[in-house]
C-alpha cells in the first residue's frame, strides 16, 4: 500500500476508534447499532488489503479500550482473533468474492466477537475478578442488521466503480484467477 | 501458506505482548498519555452526541410537554415557597455569623473537568473526565454541577483521566439526608436508564413529594449539602420497616458535558 492510504487508514482508525468510544455513548440510541470498524476491517480482506485490516483493527481496538467510560473488555485482541478467523475462512471456505459471502463473513466476525466478549466476561469475573460489561443480545440483532446494510451499500458500490471484484478467467490456463 | 502462516505467529504474537502488557500494568503510563493525546477528540466527540441527542430527544408530543409544564408549574410553586424561606434564614444566618466573627470555610475548591467518553452499556450511567490524580483528584470525590448539585462520585482514577459513576449507575450508592436536617436518613441508589431511588429510610422518617434529598456528609470525601435530587413519590406499606422514594434528577444526568470535582483544599497541588 501507498504512504497516502496508510496516512487515510490510520486516521480512519483513529476517527471510527472514537466515534465508537465516545460518540456512541452520548448520541441518540439509534446511534449504537451503527458500528463500522468491524464490517470495514471484513471489507479490506476481502479486497485484499490484509494489512490494513489488521492495523485498523488494531489501532481502533486500542483508542476504544483506553478511551470507554466502562471496561471494553480487550476489543484490540478480540477483534485481531475475530480478524484472523474470518481471513482463514475467507481463503478456505467463502473462495468466491460474492455479496452473499461478503455479508456472511462480517456477519461471522460479529459473532466472533461477541463469543469472545463473552468469554473473556467470564475469565474476567471468575479468574480476574474484574467487573466486565456484556453487550445484550437483543442489541446485536440491531448491529447485525446494519453490518448487512453498510456491507452491501460498500460491495455494490465497489463493484459498480472499480473491478476489484469482477472475476477473470485465464485465457491461457483455462480457469478462474 | 507461507505468508498465512506469517500472519497468525504475528497476529498470536501481538496478541500475547499485548495481554501481557495490559495485565502487567507496564502500558499504564503509555495509555495515559495517548488518552490525555486523544482527550480533544473525545470530548469534540461526545460533545456533538449530547447535542444530537438533545435535538433528538425534543420531539416531545404536544399533550407530554403539556402535563410537564404544568408538573415543573406546581413544583416551582412549591419551590419557591421554599426558596424564599430558605433565604430568610440564609440572610439570618450569615448576619449571626458574621456577628460571631466566624470566617466560613468549606475546605473545598473545584476543579472543573470535561466529559470525554460516556458509556454505551445500557443501564450503566458511567461517564471518563479528564482531570485525573495529577490534579489532585482521588477515588470517592463528588462531582457536581452548577456551584451543588451532586452527579456522582469518582470511582476509579488515572494520571490524566478519572471515572465518574454517575447516582443514577446501578452500583451507586450515595449517603443522604433531609435539607435542613443533617441526620443521615438512607441511601440514594442507582436504578439504571437514569433512575435513582431513595432507599433504606425508616418508616418513623417523615417524607414526601417535592422533598429536597441533599448528601449526608457522612462520607469521607463528600461534603454535607450538596443537592441529590427531589423526591417523586414514596413508595411503601406503612408496614414496612423501610421505605423507598423515586427520586427525580435535578439535573439531565444524560447531557453532562461539564463537572466539578470536590477537592479538599489540603490536596491542592502545589
Amino acid at each position: 500500500m501507498r504512504r497516502s492510504s496508510w496516512v487515510i487508514v490510520i486516521l480512519s482508525a483513529v476517527l471510527a476508534g472514537i466515534y465508537e468510544s465516545g460518540f456512541i455513548g452520548s448520541a441518540p440510541p439509534i446511534f449504537v447499532y451503527i458500528r463500522p470498524v468491524v464490517p470495514i476491517c471484513v471489507l479490506f480482506l476481502l479486497l485484499d488489503k490484509r494489512s490494513a485490516a489488521y492495523a485498523m483493527a488494531v489501532i481502533s481496538g486500542f483508542i476504544i479500550d483506553l478511551m470507554s467510560a466502562t471496561s471494553a473488555g480487550f476489543v484490540t485482541g478480540r477483534w485481531l482473533l475475530a480478524l484472523l478467523i474470518v481471513d482463514l475462512l475467507a481463503s478456505r471456505v467463502t473462495t468466491n468474492r460474492s455479496l452473499y459471502a461478503s455479508m456472511a463473513l462480517v456477519v461471522v466476525a460479529r459473532l466472533l466477537d461477541r463469543i469472545l466478549w463473552q468469554i473473556l466476561s467470564w475469565f474476567g469475573t471468575y479468574v480476574l475478578n474484574g467487573v466486565y460489561y456484556l453487550e445484550p443480545w437483543y442489541r446485536l440483532l440491531g448491529v447485525f442488521v446494519f453490518d448487512v446494510i453498510f456491507t452491501t451499500l460498500v460491495f455494490i458500490s465497489i463493484t459498480l466503480f472499480t473491478k476489484r471484484f469482477v472475476i477473470s478467467v485465464n485465457a491461457y490456463k483455462g480457469r478462474y484467477e | 501458506m507461507k505468508r498465512r502462516n506469517q500472519t497468525i505467529i504475528l497476529v498470536f504474537g501481538a496478541l500475547l505482548t499485548l495481554a501481557v502488557l495490559r495485565v502487567t500494568n507496564i502500558l499504564i503510563p503509555f495509555e495515559d498519555l495517548i488518552r490525555s493525546g486523544l482527550a480533544p477528540l473525545g470530548k469534540t466527540a461526545t460533545s456533538l452526541g449530547t447535542s444530537l441527542s438533545a435535538v433528538f430527544n425534543q420531539d416531545l408530543p404536544a399533550k407530554e410537554c403539556n402535563e410537564a409544564l404544568v408538573d415543573s408549574e406546581s413544583r416551582l410553586a412549591g419551590v419557591s415557597v421554599d426558596y424564599v424561606r430558605l433565604r430568610a434564614l440564609e440572610e439570618e444566618n450569615e448576619v449571626l455569623r458574621k456577628s460571631l466573627g466566624y470566617l466560613q470555610k468549606q475546605g473545598y475548591d473545584a476543579v472543573m473537568a470535561r466529559v470525554i467518553s460516556r458509556s454505551a452499556v445500557p443501564n450503566k450511567a458511567v461517564v471518563m473526565i479528564d482531570r485525573g490524580s495529577k490534579d489532585g483528584l482521588e477515588v470517592g470525590m463528588a462531582a457536581i454541577v452548577n456551584d451543588g448539585i451532586l452527579v456522582g462520585k469518582i470511582t476509579k482514577i488515572q494520571e490524566r483521566t478519572a471515572i465518574v459513576t454517575l447516582f443514577s449507575d446501578p452500583d451507586s450508592k450515595v449517603a443522604i439526608s433531609k435539607a435542613g436536617e443533617r441526620k443521615l436518613i438512607g441511601l440514594v441508589e442507582g436504578r439504571g436508564n437514569w433512575a435513582s431511588e431513595a432507599t433504606l429510610i425508616p418508616q418513623q422518617e417523615s417524607l414526601e413529594k417535592n422533598d429536597v434529598l441533599v448528601t449526608s456528609g457522612t462520607e469521607e470525601k463528600i461534603p454535607p449539602n450538596l443537592i441529590v435530587g427531589l423526591v417523586n413519590q414514596v413508595i411503601g406499606q406503612p408496614t414496612d420497616p423501610f421505605k423507598k422514594a423515586a427520586i427525580e434528577a435535578l439535573v439531565p444526568l444524560e447531557y453532562l458535558e461539564v463537572v466539578a470535582v470536590l477537592r479538599p483544599q489540603a490536596l491542592r497541588p502545589n
